[in-house]
């Protein structure tokens, strides 16, 4: 039997939380305090990268291109305990990859936070004897990469939600999938009064051509995002509502329920996503998975940058004052990282970098606009691959050694070329582009060559308050 | 297949490789390509070229020079010949020994020569790494290394950067990223040193100047001690210090302070000229050695971006001002500049 009363208030919970609202408020005062935004669409390697940041920067080793490393002023860094969200589960994920047979963490479900306290001794000999060591508290969020497309959801109504809805759904490679509820939306007549079954049908049709474009058409625009990812919302009836073709609206009817649910979703789901987790970076790291795109084909490809379009407009970029860094900060430095770039060869990392540097052209505009100048790296978290030299009809190729997802043994792969440029149509043939997907090598403590410029991507991100 | 172009691709399909039939390497850092002297040769032409000015009066005079050490010569055998003839007991013993004079002077010409050489291949490796400091693409950035730790001296410190080097290195990294990392990792270390010299020596300039009695003998003192920077900043960086080699770092560092020197006096002029008429207030001579000091230091800069086998990418090179608040005492500037290589001090005393 439950008792009939429950001290537990979740009293200790909101003043932890309170404490470490304090802590990140007086921290951004003093100019110490960082928000990481790691942005990416599903699949873009977003907790392997935090993973392996979280774990470069507590054991300090192998980093050579980090500043506060190379000057050997870097103490090392820990991990501070949070209380009001769902902590980050590194601890888990680090043992997961320091196996002898790892495995790559599973799709992030929920959100979930990481704040990290980094030490460095401070280079400045003026300031040094006011402040020996330099202190920076990093925060760092994790969260389904799908949630990301609900933040244009903001600026939207129901009826201009709808019909890009529509017109995206009359769009290969959606046409196909797309029919069966295109048919079911276009025959129902919305001013009728709300009845049940009708409404749970169309919006397990929708649900379903969400998730049909997701899970096998491979691609990124998936709006509203909870219908395939629904986290703490799943079951909620505010996920069951669909796109309607415009109409008036009457009291009562199926348009006006499927409205306001969407208003509701849009207020309540989105906005407060969007205020308690993305209104405040600093720093934001974008990654790309270039190589999924060009394997599944040019309509992906293309789905993708407008994915990345539609993700950055939502983010505020700019220099920030002091008042502004605490209550309105905005991002000063923007990396974008074509990820995985363990899966090509070396030779390829110039045009993998050029390729995700025509691709995030228009999506950087707004970055750009604000005078923020993004930077392009290839990047890889964790990598799992060696490279081999090898000739083939005379010339000579490199190649990659790794194990490729669901093999016992390492094998030795020509992985392919990257084009320098965007890919015009005849470039896309059958098969061109198949770059092979690796399982993970495990992620030592004091390992070398573990990653791919994540030095790189630290110093550029937080090198300076370090 | 669907949408094959027409043109045979220019692009090899993924595959597999059978590891039983397939030869293959595992990359590992390559070694040092063999050194391409006619092409080395080239560039530093092509670089030097661009600041040459005045060629046909150069040419002039070095035919004129040629000459009349050619007629010194012809008259000298002539005269030997004389005495020979005249009275060989003097003029053979005599011969001989001028054939030995000639011999070594000779040797000394050639040597000279070589040292000079290696002064004007670093123009070339500077703008070698200049091209390739932006690449992301790979390839060219280890001959070039091993070629620059080539002409580095083997002291113990030096040899322990490259092994750090060696171990941060990483089969992946671009050009421009490993140039990058060797210079913060290698070339960092010897400019601390560098400006650990220049300072000292500027202070000293300074202090000599202020103190010695006669204006004929701080001249001497100043030609001196800029003489003995100029050899220790060459033998640091590698580059041996020969008399022609010290003459000519001299020249080009008295040519380049005078051009780059410009920008630096024009924004620091105000100050520079406040501080001075104060100074001078006090003491015309401690005025005098302030300047001069300055001076030896500007000098001493210009030094080492000769003799350095990299450009400036990585690490910033300190300005005429901060050098200058290190000179006028202010301690702290000074440690902020000179980080402690207490180890790498004592090495190359």
């Amino acid at each position: 039997m439950p008792p009939l009363f429950s001290w537990d208030l979740g009293l200790g919970r909101l003043v932890g939380g309170l404490a470490d609202d304090i802590a990140e408020l007086s921290g951004r005062a003093l100019d110490n305090h960082l928000n990481l935004a790691v942005t990416g669409l599903r699949r873009s390697g977003k907790t392997v990268f935090i993973t392996s940041l979280v774990h470069h920067l507590i054991d300090g080793h192998n980093l050579p291109f980090v500043a506060a490393v190379h000057e050997d002023r870097y103490m090392g860094a820990r991990e501070i305990p949070l209380h009001d969200t769902r902590v980050f589960p590194y601890r888990q994920f680090h043992h997961d990859l320091d196996q002898t047979e790892p495995n790559w963490p599973a799709a992030t479900e929920t959100l979930s936070r990481l704040r990290l306290l980094i030490r460095a001794r401070n280079p400045n000999r003026l300031t040094s004897t006011i402040q020996p060591i330099r202190e920076l508290t990093l925060d760092i969020i994790d969260y389904p990469g799908e949630w990301l497309l609900d933040l244009p959801l903001i600026d939207e109504t129901f009826q201009s939600f709808s019909e890009a809805a529509f017109s995206l759904a009359q769009t290969p490679p959606r046409t196909g999938v797309a029919q069966e509820w295109l048919a079911m939306a276009r025959s129902i007549d919305q001013s009728s009064p709300v009845d049940t079954e009708v409404v749970a049908r169309l919006s397990a049709a929708f649900t379903t051509y969400l998730k049909t474009c997701q899970r096998e058409l491979g691609l990124s625009v998936i709006q509203p995002g909870r219908f395939t990812n629904p986290g703490e919302h799943a079951g909620s009836e505010l996920l069951h509502f669909t796109p309607l073709p415009a109409a008036a609206e009457v009291p009562g009817s199926i348009r006006a329920l499927f409205r306001r649910r969407f208003d509701l979703y849009r207020d309540e789901i989105v906005k407060r996503f969007y205020q308690d987790h993305f209104r405040r970076f600093d720093r934001q790291i974008v990654l790309v998975d270039l190589l999924s795109n060009l394997n599944a084909g040019a309509a992906y490809f293309a789905d993708t940058q407008l994915a990345l379009s539609m993700i950055l407009k939502s983010f505020r970029y700019g220099s920030s004052s002091w008042l502004g860094r605490l209550f309105r900060p905005r991002i000063g430095r923007a990396l974008f990282a074509a990820s995985k770039a363990d899966h090509v060869a070396p030779s390829q990392h110039a045009a993998l970098k050029q390729l995700l540097e025509l691709m995030i052209r228009p999506a950087a505009r707004s970055a750009r606009l604000e005078g923020v100048r993004p930077e392009v790296i290839a990047l890889a978290s964790l990598r799992c691959t060696d490279v081999v030299k090898t000739t083939h009809q005379g010339q000579t190729l490199s190649c990659l050694k790794g194990r490729r997802l669901g093999d016992k043994e390492e094998k030795i792969f020509f992985p392919g070329e990257i084009p320098p440029e965007l890919p015009e149509a005849e470039d896309w043939t059958e098969d061109r582009f198949r770059f092979y997907q690796f399982e993970p090598r495990r992620l030592r403590t004091h390992g070398d060559n573990q990653h791919i410029r994540l030095d790189q991507a630290i110093e550029f991100l937080i090198g300076d308050k370090l | 297949m669907a949408g094959e172009p027409k043109n045979k691709p220019s692009w090899i399909k993924p595959f597999e490789l059978d590891a039983a039939t397939a030869n293959f390497e595992v990359e590992r850092p390559a070694p040092a390509a063999p050194d391409d002297h006619e092409h080395q040769a080239l560039a530093a032409e092509l670089v030097v070229e661009g600041k040459r000015r005045g060629l046909f009066w150069r040419r002039l005079g070095s035919l004129g020079l040629a000459a009349a050490f050619a007629a010194i010569g012809v008259d000298t055998v002539s005269r030997l010949q004389d005495q020979i003839a005249t009275d060989p007991m003097i003029g053979i013993p005599m011969a001989i020994l001028l054939g030995i004079v000639a011999i070594s002077a000779l040797g000394l010409l050639a040597h000279e020569l070589l040292q000079l050489r290696r002064l004007s291949r670093r123009a070339w490796l500077r703008a070698e790494g200049l091209r390739l400091v932006g690449s992301d693409l790979q390839g060219d950035s280890r001959p070039l290394i091993s070629q620059v730790n080539a002409g580095l001296p083997s002291a113990a410190p030096i040899l322990a950067t490259q092994r750090t080097f060696e171990r941060q290195d990483n089969d992946v990294l671009a050009d421009g990223e490993r140039l990058r990392l060797y210079e913060r990792v290698v070339i960092e270390p010897v400019d601390r040193l560098a400006y650990r010299l220049v300072l000292e020596s500027s202070r000293d300039i300074g202090v000599l100047t202020a103190l010695a009695p006669y204006g004929l003998l701080d001249g001497l003192f100043v030609l001196w001690r800029t003489t003995i920077l100029m050899r220790q900043i060459a033998r640091l960086y590698g580059v041996a210090p020969s008399t022609a080699t010290t003459l000519s770092l001299l020249r080009r560092c008295l040519r380049n302070s005078a051009i780059a020197g410009l920008a630096d006096v024009a924004s620091h002029a105000l100050l520079e000229q406040a501080g001075a008429s104060l100074v001078t207030l006090l003491s015309a001579k401690a005025g005098q050695g302030a300047g001069n000091a300055l001076l030896a230091a500007r000098l001493g800069l210009e030094a080492i971006k000769e003799c350095r086998p990299l450009p400036f990418v990585a690490t910033k090179q300190p300005s005429l001002g901060q050098l200058r608040k290190a000179i006028l005492s202010d301690e702290r500037a000074a440690n902020i500049l000179l980080q402690d290589d207490e180890e790498l001090v004592r090495t190359k005393r």
